[in-house]
């Protein structure tokens, strides 16, 4: 059972007797459907489409994993479209905060398309590099 | 040197805060300086003056030696505190500041500089009696003259940015196959961040402890040591977890090693607080060290070491730089049951830690026995993609390492950071690891057992019960207050 006892805070209550039930304070928030709830030290990012499935899983088809994964800077564009790249290549070099963020082929495939030049500014969830 | 009447903290994020904090408790007024990325940020609303710097890239901010001056001359601030990173150890910075007549809290621009040279650093450890690791910045700095002097000091190497701290572009190379790439890397890192793009090259001993010794130096031929820092627990050469006592540190270990910093120290003619960095070989009384570099800055750190000596470090750097003696010699320091700090990252360790940046949509520090926070946010402010990652330092203490520890997991479940990804649950699973309880750690402790640390992003029933009570329609009246709030901030 979960209480909202405000201010973004939430009481879990376990199944048992009434008062047998182990109690939990979890904290969550709802921001643009996604919703963050904290329970005991772990945080869980629940999508809205997630269903039971829960948080996203990053697989290697995931399209986000061709996009930066926050407001960066293209320091180097790697690979041309139509070149074929095998699992793991250097795609794009991005530079955010401070740190080189490689963008990697997740899989074995020929490059489509680009979308970004380096020096350009580019922004999170957008693909940086389309496959076929 | 002399009268201190206001102190511009030329910094952001909560080392600012730290240093507004102590120059208040001394009755100082502060200025602080701010991007157009930070106009209401903590460290902004606690000064009691604030000047914006420009804009948000801190180039032309932060780093910009004349702007910051122009806030001090502008607020008649006649000190200048530069935290860490930034400008603090910026040789040319620390001469403006003397030339503009404004005392600069830390030591004199030629200590700076020639502690920066790992050349000159090395000699001047040397000159004390303290070893080093093998190791040369090439006169060449071609990539196959650097290749060249990685083979002779023989791999694994480590190669630094010759002008850097703090690890950013620090590689490892562990095989000949992947030197030059290497190289071209940590020399594109090392001119993105330092504008210099001169290499170290250094041997890697395999295992060692990474452990630093804080000391102190008055303009009165003082020179004390404040025991030592274990900072073992580092990924790509940024540290995560730090704390004192050391568990590999015997007392007979700590005298050899304070006395060696403090040897350094004087050779080097150093004033104001600085870090001495030894790689350390072992454990106890049989342990080798080598001297890596000397820090010439308050470290992030630092609250460790107050934590078990009481020494307030901010307020011994305010003593130093108005000219007065240290009030204590080296017989009165004593180190007081532990502390351990947990440092928590914007990032996200089930992506091989990319930083994140984002809105903090709600934040709420623990409040308990033996922990203190050191943080430069709040909640409904941001975590800017334009500066470090750092959220805040949880500093736990106790009378012993096991309480320490145990308090600050607890304190850490009680830490709720909503709206960007952490590393919280990564750091309680760090300080739960049977080899962490052990005390058996060294520099390679995150690549070697990194992996388990990260959860499986598996969500429990009960996340999904309360993340399905926000998403169920608000009944008349019940809408909880926080959703409300959120509906305001839009």
């Amino acid at each position: 059972m979960v209480d909202g006892l405000g201010n973004g805070r939430y009481l879990i209550t376990g199944s048992g007797d009434p008062g047998l039930g182990r109690r939990r304070i979890a904290y969550a928030v709802r921001d643009r459907g996604r919703t963050w709830v904290f329970i005991d030290g772990r945080t869980y990012v629940i999508e809205p489409d997630a269903g039971d499935a829960g948080e996203r899983t990053h697989a290697s088809n995931d399209p986000l994993a061709l996009s930066a994964p926050m407001p960066a800077t293209v320091l180097a564009v790697k690979v041309a479209p139509g070149q074929d790249v095998a699992a793991g290549d250097l795609l794009v070099l991005l530079e955010a905060m401070k740190m080189e963020v490689p963008i990697k082929a997740p899989r074995a495939g020929r490059v489509k398309s680009l979308a970004c030049r380096e020096g350009e500014l580019v922004q999170p969830g957008v693909p940086l590099v389309e496959f076929e | 040197m002399g009268r201190i009447t206001q102190v511009l903290i030329a910094n952001r994020g909560e080392i600012a805060v730290r240093v507004i904090r102590g120059c208040r408790e001394l009755g100082i007024p502060t200025v602080a300086v701010f991007s157009d990325a930070d106009s209401r940020a903590p460290h902004v609303l606690a000064a009691d003056r604030a000047v914006r710097i420009g804009p948000p890239a801190p180039s032309a901010s932060y780093l910009s030696i004349e702007a910051v001056l122009g806030a001090a001359r502008q607020t008649g601030a006649d000190a200048i505190h530069p935290g860490y990173g930034f400008l603090s150890e910026n040789p040319a910075f620390a001469a403006a500041c003397a030339e503009a007549g404004v005392t600069f809290i830390g030591p004199p621009s030629a200590v700076i500089e020639r502690l920066g040279s790992k050349i000159a650093a090395r000699a001047i450890a040397q000159t004390a009696g303290v070893p080093v690791v093998p190791g040369e910045t090439p006169a060449d700095q071609n990539t196959d003259a650097i290749a060249a002097a990685a083979r002779k000091v023989g791999l694994p190497a480590l190669l630094k940015p010759s002008a850097g701290g703090g690890g950013i572009g620090m590689k490892t190379v562990r095989e000949e196959g992947t030197l030059l790439s290497a190289i071209e890397q940590a020399r594109r890192e090392a001119q993105a961040a330092f504008g210099d793009g001169t290499l170290y090259v250094e041997r890697l001993i395999e295992r060692p402890r990474h452990i630093e010794i804080q000391v102190l130096a008055d303009n009165h031929g003082n020179v004390v040591h404040l025991f030592e820092r274990e900072c073992s627990i580092q990924r790509r050469h940024q540290k995560v977890v730090e704390e004192t006592p050391s568990t590999a540190v015997s007392p007979k270990l700590r005298q050899r090693m304070g006395e060696a910093a403090v040897a350094i120290a004087r050779a080097a003619d150093y004033r104001n607080a600085g870090t001495v960095e030894f790689l350390v070989d072992g454990t106890g009384d049989t342990a080798s060290f080598y001297f890596l570099e000397v820090n010439t800055r308050l470290q992030v750190e630092h609250p460790v070491t107050e934590r078990v000596t009481g020494v307030d470090l901010v307020h011994a750097q305010i003593a130093i730089a108005r000219g007065e003696a240290l009030p204590f010699d080296q017989h009165a320091l004593a180190q007081r049951g532990h502390a351990i700090e947990a440092r928590v990252y914007a990032e996200d360790p089930s992506r091989a830690d990319l930083p994140q940046a984002g809105p903090l949509l709600l934040y709420r520090e623990p409040s308990m026995p033996g922990i203190r926070i050191d943080s430069g946010v709040t909640e409904g402010g941001e975590v800017s993609v334009h500066y470090d990652p750092l959220v805040a330092k949880l500093i736990a203490d106790g009378p012993t390492r096991e309480i320490a520890r145990r308090r600050a997991i607890e304190a850490l479940r009680n830490y709720p950071i909503l709206g960007i990804r952490t590393n919280v649950a990564f750091l309680i699973a760090l300080l739960e690891h049977p080899r962490f309880v052990a005390g058996d750690i060294d520099t390679r402790f995150l690549d070697v057992e990194g992996e388990s640390l990260r959860s499986n992003g598996a969500v429990p029933d009960e996340a999904m019960e309360v993340a399905a009570s926000l998403r169920a329609p608000v009944s008349a009246g019940g809408m909880d207050p926080w959703d409300a709030l959120r509906g305001f901030r839009g």
